[in-house]
């Protein structure tokens, strides 16, 4: 182990202990949670197509969030010495650096949102809180989970707690794990 | 919980407590290692619709 761990951002340093095994993880899910939001405005596009054209991407804010979350596994990994991250911690970690740095952005005159019908509003308003959900769903597939009206109920709680600004990783992956849990189950 | 020698704890005590701190951190972290391993996936554009109308009805009610 190094005498002076540089945790933040170690893994994008050539020279630091992590470089080789974290920099190729981290460029894979910068691409991933790229493609991820690029998917997701198709499929508003499906939904709510009158709101989607108003709707966009903000790469930089992938790059943030992806490189915070990378500092947490890090950390998890150098001051814990754990190395194996749940999907449930993926999703709730990953979740946090997204709502903290919005990843699906509006930008309109106010005249025209108001013109709007309150699906359309609710959808602009509320984009980056949406993609956070599809998100934690793209991690821990529905299909998977013990029991898909608990995890609704998870997301629900999820939604109400980045909107009151209380959302927290550590209680939200614990969360996430009542229906997907560590060990003691099969297949998945 | 005091040690016998006027409340001053000994270095065997603390050495003691230090010991079974150890073990059951290897024992915790042990457990959190545990993960189920993470796939990249394709999901379905019909899924995505489906999550994303369940979100909105979170909010719409």
């Amino acid at each position: 182990m190094e005498d002076r761990i540089p945790l933040f951002g170690a893994f994008l340093r050539e020279e630091s202990h992590f470089f080789e095994e974290y920099n190729p993880k981290f460029k894979a899910r910068l691409k991933e949670v790229s493609t991820e939001a690029t998917k997701f405005l198709h499929a508003v596009g499906e939904v709510q197509p009158t709101a989607a054209p108003y709707l966009s991407i903000n790469q930089p804010n992938i790059f943030i969030a992806v490189s915070r979350y990378f500092n947490d596994v890090l950390r998890l990994r150098t001051m814990h010495n754990i190395s194996g991250v749940h999907r449930t911690k993926i999703a709730a970690y990953t979740a946090k650096w997204i709502w903290l740095n919005p990843v699906i952005q509006t930008s309109m005159e106010t005249d025209v949102y108001f013109s709007l019908s309150l699906p359309d509003q609710t959808m602009l308003l509320n984009s980056n809180y949406l993609f956070v959900q599809d998100l934690i769903r793209y991690f821990v597939p529905p299909e998977e989970v013990l029991d898909i009206t608990q995890m609704d109920r998870i997301l629900h709680r999820f939604l109400y707690m980045m909107k009151v600004g209380v959302y927290e990783e550590h209680s939200a992956a614990a969360l996430l794990e009542t229906v997907d849990p560590i060990d003691g189950r099969k297949g998945a | 919980m005091t040690d016998k020698n006027e409340g001053q704890l000994s270095d065997e005590t603390i050495s003691k407590f230090c010991e079974n701190e150890a073990l059951m951190a290897e024992v915790s972290l042990e457990q959190q290692n545990s993960s189920v391993p993470y796939k990249e996936r394709k999901m379905q554009v019909s899924e995505r619709v489906d999550g994303i109308q369940r979100s909105l009805t979170m909010l719409l009610g």
